[in-house]
């Protein structure tokens, strides 16, 4: 079934289990049927503790038909093989089904629903309605509905559960077959080929079995009533035609099992049509059969040609409403996606949502430097730095706030010997500072290079300090202008050559620092 | 051919006293019976196959009663004889 086992699998364990050789299992087990053999010849018979009996049956003579050419052909008495397996070996195979107990049908009504069920399968449909043949392999599934329903409630539940059981199996094995309930052995046997050929919509169909026991119980019930005894057969041939629409609907659908519950919406819904089709015909009286039938058939028909749109009424519109639904929520989305992108865009651009260029810019144009000054000592700082930009302007522009500028301006040469670097520094850092004050435009500022570079401009001594021992450079910065990036002014400033080794008792000068406007990051 | 007349028919065969067939048997059956228990098919090349089938479930009708029953599927162990032994048998 699932898999093949080959003999040598067996014999592999037996010599495992036995401890001996796989030679000597192998010719154990050779053995062991070639005595089953000659047992047979033999004696007829050979019966083996926990295994089985194997037998020779002697089959008489019969009566055939030659499947292919029709003939009639006689079939000799010969003798076969017959294994029975012993009671042990089967309940160990029969242990996933040991569950399942034999249940007994009780109703009145149904018998009668029942055997109107059992007709078509015993007469076949004539040839003269095609698409009924071709369904008709699907048949029994129907007939399990019905017996379904008629089973006293209290067993129902039982059969349910054998029934999700056995669907589980299904899914399992591919190749078995669904249950087809036939009222006597012989059918079962013929019929046995043809549930094969419906096993791809036989999972559906095992789904539907337990939901809809209410309507078919109703189906059952107002068949037998409307109908007499002596329209059987159109009933029964009504029932089937609701069978192959149930089919029709069914087989498109195909059902991977994800889908099986939408299949079992299709089949509940399949019955309400049908037991109109049948109430018509019991008003129409026996001898139509054949016309509400092809009007059936022909319902079943497009069904079967066109699977969506006939196979569930109500469920088209939920399928139809849903599309449409997420069709406007992607638009939305994809829209509003697009929209988000060309906004990100465009604030990258314009560096719109960064506050801190923003305010560098906005600082850099109105406020100027001396509010940016870093540390905490720069009130010091603001008088000489507000009043160097006005002496400036008195040099380079008219002024506009007169201010005194030698004495400030005195300072910056009188350093300008100690360190000529950040005096140098300085010259140009004050028409930088102008520049922020005023406007752009002045030709002077331009005509000058400008130190891009620097965040900061040395603009003169500050203090002294005098380094302690285990101090470095950077944690003299820390501490005293609050970061020890500030050490490279201190370095730059006091001409360090090694700034990691410094001598404990060295003075150093700190720079006066003042932000550097035209400082591009 | 019974149990007893098997096993002795094999421990000749196999020269081996009739208790050590009996084992061996024994294990055999055992495993036999494990393989099929998972449901799969067993071919012995010249004897047969054996194979698990599953019955359907089925409606049956007590006669004398008229009681319908429904019959639950089951499990079955099927063996189909080779051609070989069927031609043995045939002679």
């Amino acid at each position: 079934m699932e898999r093949k086992a080959v003999l040598q699998d067996l014999i592999d364990a037996i010599a495992t289990r036995r401890g001996v050789p796989k030679k000597r299992a192998e010719q154990y087990i050779r053995t062991l049927f070639e005595v089953v053999r000659e047992g047979l010849l033999t004696d007829k018979f050979v019966k083996i503790k926990g295994f089985g009996t194997f037998k020779l049956v002697t089959v008489s003579e019969r009566e055939s038909v030659n499947v292919n050419t029709g003939e009639r052909i006689q079939i000799e008495s010969h003798t076969k093989v017959s294994f029975v397996p012993d009671i042990t070996l089967k309940d160990v195979i029969n242990r996933p089904f040991a569950h399942f107990q034999t249940v007994v049908v009780s109703d009145d009504t149904d018998l009668t629903a029942l055997e109107a069920f059992d007709m078509p399968t015993e007469q076949p449909e004539p040839a003269d309605e095609p698409p009924t043949d071709e369904t008709s392999p699907a048949d029994p599934l129907p007939y399990t509905v019905a017996s379904e329903a008629s089973e006293p409630p209290q067993k129902r539940q039982k059969v349910k559960e054998n029934f999700s059981i056995k669907t589980e199996y299904i899914v399992k094995e591919e190749n078995t077959t669904f249950a087809s309930v036939e009222n006597s052995f012989d059918e079962a046997t013929d019929t046995s080929s043809a549930p094969q050929h419906v096993s791809p919509a036989t999972p559906a169909m095992a789904d539907e079995v337990p939901t809809p026991p209410a309507q078919p119980t109703e189906r059952t019930n107002t068949t037998p009533a409307e109908t007499s005894t002596t329209i059987e057969n159109p009933v029964a041939a009504t029932e089937k035609t609701s069978a192959t629409t149930g089919n029709a609907e069914a087989q498109p659908v195909r059902i991977p099992p994800q889908e099986e519950a939408m299949a079992t919406d299709t089949a509940t819904d399949s019955p309400a049509p049908i037991t109109d089709g049948t109430e018509e015909k019991s008003s129409d009286t026996g001898e139509t059969n054949t016309a509400p039938e092809a009007g059936n058939i022909g319902l079943a028909q497009p069904a079967s040609a066109k699977p969506a749109p006939s196979a569930a009424d109500s469920v088209p519109p939920q399928r139809n409403d849903k599309p449409t639904v997420n069709w406007w929520k992607t638009i939305v989305i994809v829209i509003g996606v697009l929209f988000l992108m060309l906004l990100s865009y465009f604030a990258g651009y314009f560096r719109l949502f960064c506050p801190c260029e923003f305010l560098d810019t906005w600082h850099r144009q109105i406020v100027g430097p001396p509010t940016e000054q870093p540390a905490p000592e720069q009130n010091q700082a603001v008088k000489p730095v507000k009043t160097l930009p006005d002496s400036l302007k008195k040099d380079t522009i008219a002024p506009v706030q007169p201010v005194p500028a030698a004495p400030e301006k005195a300072p910056a040469p009188s350093q300008a010997p100690t360190a000529p670097s950040p005096t140098t520094a300085s010259p140009k850092q004050r028409p930088t500072a102008a520049t922020a004050e005023e406007a752009v435009s002045t030709p002077k500022k331009q005509r000058r290079p400008r130190n891009t570079k620097r965040k900061y401009l040395i603009t003169g001594t500050r203090d002294t300090y005098t380094v302690d021992r285990g101090e470095t450079l950077r944690s003299i910065a820390e501490h005293v202008y609050g970061s020890k990036g500030y050490a490279q002014y201190i370095i730059e400033y006091n001409h360090i050559s090694h700034p990691d080794f410094i001598e404990e008792g060295t003075v150093l000068r700190l720079p006066e620092l003042e932000r550097n406007p035209y400082y591009e990051p | 051919m019974n149990n007893k007349e098997f096993i002795t028919a094999l421990a000749a065969r196999l020269d081996m006293p009739a208790q050590d067939a009996q084992k061996v048997l024994a294990t055999f059956v055992n495993e036999f019976t494990d393989v099929l228990g998972e449901g799969c098919s067993l071919t012995v090349s010249g004897f047969g196959c054996f194979e698990v089938k599953k019955k359907l479930e089925r409606i049956v009708v007590n006669p004398t009663t008229k009681q319908r029953m429904l019959v639950p599927p089951k499990l079955a162990l099927s063996f189909k004889p080779s051609n070989l032994l069927k031609d043995k048998i045939k002679e």
